[in-house]
């Protein structure tokens, strides 16, 4: 994650007022709002979980 | 007279003169609510390896789940850059599940239904100058067997004229669950319906790193840490071993999960984005799994969306696992369920999504979505997944 920040803060820089495409809600970082029922029930059916901004394990009696 | 009288009013005007300071300090701040969301979703599943049967049997499972979202905004009307935002979420499932009706094998009974209350609150604090976001939230949740309360903080910051952002996120559980055995491992001399509880704990650290890389693409970086300890076996999972010996599942009560995931999306065109993601994941359990995600939105109009979305997961199977009647006796963990085995699971789905700033049918009606998905897993797991979404602002 050290290297990862040494390396994101090198490359070109986007204006904020050049930003709009990039804000737009589709170009999220986090998991979409139709995919958060779909990471519950992934979270009861498979083995693994996290990384996505959902469900980590505990709160409920799923994997 | 007079001159008490004119105390009198001269008292009350001082007061009222002081009570109007006073509302004119509260007046310099503004309460609103800023966007209310409905969420619902209807998930249908079928297979024929129930772990409640010992990994053979219905899974037979419907489940309709609701949340509603009401997010608070507090602004600071002599400080504009510092926002302060309360998030209220309130969801309820209600789920009937044939397996779980073979838990206690009475056969006149219809399948078992259960439900779960989970509100849970959310606040942050944004500084916009300094481009800093702290926040801390609460989370409950009820069903029968299980209750659940948790705890998260967080912070985010961004540099690089906001190019990178960087986010932290604490977050702990503390779970605890009625140990419902088998209805053949009970002990008829306490009673059949009493049981004892068993605590669970998770803690987790989440960290997420993202980088524009030009006016139309971003990439993101996310890793977790996570530490369960406790009762981490589901009790009525029945085990048959290699002798037909009958028992209930016995996990470890340890377990620390590793998943790292990394996002990007893109621009394919004007009217066409790519949101991708991938994520590898380990535990100490044996488990390792690769998810692969692609959802391409589609701009159809000025406020028809069209994403077609594919996911595809795999995973190796926990040590402990095995199939009806091979594991062996002397085994120190085993498990029967096949959420925890070897497969491979594809997830085709499209989402239609109607959204417009001036209003839908009434100004605040901003956005209406519907997706479904298909779900099918290599172990004969399909299941079918429904989820409308409202949102008003």
């Amino acid at each position: 994650m050290i290297s990862a920040l040494s390396i994101a803060s090198s490359c070109m820089v986007v204006k904020p007022y050049q930003m709009a495409k990039i804000n737009s809600e589709d170009m999220s970082m986090n998991s979409s709002v139709s995919s958060t029922m779909e990471s519950n029930f992934q979270s009861y059916r498979e083995g693994a979980a996290g990384a996505n901004g959902g469900k980590v394990g505990g709160g409920c009696g799923c994997n | 007279m007079r001159k008490i009288s004119l105390k009198i009013i001269l008292s009350l005007f001082t007061f009222c003169s002081l009570t109007a300071q006073e509302n004119n300090n509260y007046k310099k701040q503004k309460v609103s609510i800023q966007d209310v969301s409905i969420l619902s979703s209807f998930y249908s599943q079928d297979g024929n390896n129930s772990a409640v049967t010992g990994g053979a049997g219905t899974e037979r499972l419907e489940d309709f789940s609701n949340q509603l979202q009401v997010k608070f905004a507090f602004d600071n009307l002599k400080k504009p850059n510092l926002k302060h935002t309360l998030n209220l979420k309130v969801g309820i499932d209600y789920y009937t599940s044939a397996s779980s009706d073979n838990i206690d094998f009475i056969p006149t009974s219809a399948s078992t239904t259960d439900d779960r209350f989970y509100p849970s609150l959310d606040y942050s604090f944004e500084n916009t100058e300094k481009n800093l976001v702290l926040g801390g939230g609460l989370y409950y949740s009820k069903e029968f067997d299980y209750t659940s309360l948790g705890g998260k903080i967080n912070m985010s910051t961004k540099w690089n004229d906001k190019n990178t952002e960087y986010s932290t996120q604490f977050s702990m559980y503390s779970d605890k669950l009625l140990k419902i055995l088998p209805w053949e491992l009970r002990d008829a001399s306490i009673g059949y319906y009493k049981y004892d509880t068993e605590n669970r704990n998770t803690i987790a650290i989440s960290q997420s790193l993202t980088q524009v890389l030009s006016k139309k693409s971003i990439i993101g970086l996310n890793s977790d840490v996570v530490i369960q300890s406790g009762y981490l076996s589901t009790p009525f999972n029945r085990v048959i071993f290699s002798n037909n010996e009958l028992t209930n599942e016995k996990l470890q009560d340890y377990r620390l999960k590793l998943p790292i995931g990394i996002r990007y999306n893109t621009y394919l065109s004007e009217k066409v984005k790519l949101r991708s993601f991938y994520r590898f994941y380990w535990d100490n359990w044996g488990i390792k799994s690769n998810t692969l995600e692609l959802e391409a939105p589609i701009k159809i109009s000025n406020k028809l969306t069209v994403s077609p979305y594919f996911r595809l997961y795999n995973q190796s199977s926990a040590d402990a696992f095995g199939t009806y009647g091979t594991i062996d006796p002397s085994s120190q963990y085993y498990t029967s369920d096949y959420d925890l085995s070897e497969f491979t699971s594809i997830m085709p789905g499209v989402t239609l999504q109607l959204e417009s700033n001036k209003g839908l049918l009434f100004e605040n009606f901003k956005k209406i979505f519907l997706k479904y998905s298909y779900y099918s897993r290599s172990n004969n797991l399909t299941a079918h997944s429904v989820t409308l979404y409202m949102n008003f602002n």
